[in-house]
């Protein structure tokens, strides 16, 4: 049997039962890696020996599970190998945000997710590429060289979770951790053609996961199945003293009512026309409809909804971001820690060091957001933005008073060809436009497999919920993939 | 507001980002701005007259934890990101006396 494209679920079961040890695991995914790396450039750290090690103790501790030394039953992630996106902290394993600003920063603490996953025993393979600072839709902003898509080395993986992304869809690992600030967790996983799952804001601590736009960011997941999200969620989910913007109430038990039906009646699944009939790919549009098709065959009420503000989303989303990130991005000075590179006095070594550190992207990025808070600018951008957000947040309570989920698109093309966007940063920002509307109301969504284009390059359709909703959307998601067949399908790297 | 950015402002904008930007980046980011600026400009079109801001979708309280003390990391492991160390302190340029 091939290891390496079974469901983190199927292995951890295996696990649990003796079939499978971590080290024949680990050493399955990082053959693959050590076969795959060198055409698809998802990693940007690979952490063998610390895997290798881990995967030592993960068995020991099934061992003596099994073999009654010990009662308490490891967690289903225990002897799991995961990879982590390189703008969450790891500690002790370089830290490098895609940027050579940071490219020799080595954590001292773990984030709360990576502490959490390492405290149920998971495997740490390594850290995955990313756009510089996770600003990107492509990967290509990265300074350690773009990520190439699995199912087609000329293509891009999406951005910025597409290390992750990629990783997962060329079976290198059983899941991974992106983040997702305007839909870098979701874009990636449909571009790649595997689940991509964006917690509620809050929903996941953001303690050690280096800041982009601070009221935007969220940790999410990359996986095989919707299943396997949902065990990722549920180890990394929930309160942190560390984050006092996550969300104080303990997160549900998402599994328990994964399998509890096999059709959707009762559920009501929002559409909005517009957007589906909007200037997608044709294909995208197609599978996106058969999607929909399928979750009223499945017994869903399909029901039409009106997001009217979503469609000036893009505009508040980019002005907000960027702010964020201009502040967020000032505390890289040269002066406590990153690269430096000093000049003859203290502002010639703040201009040298960020000059140098950042990319063209982030560069862009920061004069934007620096521009949108500049005196004279700021109420017409900048407040104005923030006022469109709580326009979109109003449309999404509106709908979802009506519908439990709301179905669409997640990009308008299947993965663009490396180079493509590059010259013109406004075509990659349009590649967000479904995805982004979320982030700023604060909801959770999935990114799930829905098909193929004619040049076989894997489509998503994304589902929405109200906040803190990832039960249902899970549930609803494990539905349709339990009735269709587009997740298992695997890029075929290996041959 | 307006739609095109001159080279000004964009060694203004930079000055403030404290970044250095080459001429070619000079030049690539008086259009890339313009354009992108052109582009948010139709957030203009909404009405948000008498519209409250969200900075935060989470509603928001102050979270308090117990003043306890716990173990700092190590010493070591803390300077070893500096950029440069001076015995057991991080080594910076001088600030003072700066304009």
């Amino acid at each position: 049997m091939d290891l390496t494209y079974q469901s983190l679920a199927m292995v951890s079961s295996l696990l649990s039962t003796g079939d499978a040890t971590s080290v024949e695991l680990t050493e399955a995914c990082l053959n693959r890696i050590d076969s795959s790396e060198p055409r698809i450039n998802a990693f940007v750290t690979i952490s063998s020996d610390l895997a290798m090690q881990q995967a030592t103790n993960a068995d020991i501790a099934w061992q003596n599970w099994i073999n009654g030394k010990s009662k308490q039953k490891p967690s289903p992630l225990n002897g799991v190998p995961l990879a982590i996106k390189d703008v969450i902290c790891v500690s002790d394993i370089v830290t490098s945000a895609g940027s050579t600003m940071l490219k020799d920063f080595v954590p001292p603490y773990d984030s709360t997710a990576s502490e959490r996953l390492r405290d149920a025993g998971a495997i740490f393979l390594g850290k995955t590429n990313t756009d510089e600072f996770a600003m990107g839709s492509s990967t290509e902003n990265s300074a350690f060289g773009p990520t190439h898509n699995p199912w087609n080395l000329e293509r891009v993986p999406g951005g910025s979770s597409g290390g992750s992304a990629a990783a997962v869809s060329a079976g290198m690992t059983y899941g991974a951790l992106g983040t997702d600030t305007g839909g870098s967790v979701r874009q990636p996983a449909a571009m790649c053609g595997v689940v991509g799952l964006k917690p509620t804001y809050g929903r996941v601590s953001r303690s050690g996961l280096i800041a982009f736009g601070s009221s935007l960011d969220q940790i999410g997941t990359l996986t095989r199945t919707v299943e396997d999200a949902a065990i990722l969620l549920q180890t990394i989910s929930g309160p942190d003293p560390k984050d006092s913007t996550t969300i104080q109430e303990q997160p549900p038990d998402y599994l328990e009512m994964l399998s509890s039906s096999d059709n959707l009646k009762g559920i009501r699944v929002g559409v909005e026309n517009e957007q589906i009939m909007g200037s997608l790919q044709p294909e995208v549009e197609n599978s996106v409809k058969d999607a929909i098709k399928m979750l009223n065959h499945l017994g869903a009420e399909i029901v039409p909804v009106q997001l009217p503000h979503t469609k000036h989303a893009l505009e508040a989303y980019y002005l907000i971001a960027n702010a964020e990130a201009s502040a967020n991005l000032a505390r890289y000075d040269g002066i406590r820690f990153g690269q430096r590179c000093t000049g003859n006095n203290l502002w010639e070594t703040y201009i040298n060091t960020r000059s140098k550190g950042f990319g063209k992207e982030v560069k862009r990025r920061i004069m934007l957001g620096t521009y949108a808070l500049t005196a004279g600018y700021y109420e017409d951008y900048y407040l104005n933005a923030q006022k469109v957000r709580t326009l979109v947040q109003k449309d999404f309570a509106k709908a979802f008073s009506e519908v439990n989920i709301i179905v669409g698109p997640v990009t308008p093309t299947t993965a663009f060809k490396l180079g493509e966007k590059m010259e013109d940063p406004l075509q990659m920002y349009l590649s967000d436009v479904f995805t982004l509307s979320g982030n700023l109301a604060g909801i959770p969504g999935i990114s799930l497999p829905c098909g193929f284009d004619q040049s076989g390059l894997p489509i998503g359709v994304q589902l929405l919920g109200p906040a803190c909703g990832e039960q249902q959307l899970l549930t609803v998601a494990h539905i349709y993939q339990q009735a269709t067949d587009w997740h298992k399908h695997t890029p075929g790297l290996e041959h | 507001m307006v739609s095109t950015i001159s080279t000004n402002d964009i060694v203004r904008i930079a000055e403030l980002a404290r970044l250095h930007l080459t001429e070619i980046e000079l030049e690539s980011f008086s259009k890339d701005l313009s354009e992108i600026l052109d582009y948010m400009n139709q957030i203009d079109k909404v009405d948000v007259s008498d519209v409250k801001l969200t900075d935060s979708t989470l509603p928001l309280h102050t979270i308090l934890r117990p003043d306890e003390v716990h173990e700092s990391l190590p010493l070591e492991q803390l300077l070893s990101n500096a950029a440069e160390i001076d015995k057991e302190c991080f080594s910076v340029p001088p600030v003072l006396g700066e304009s």
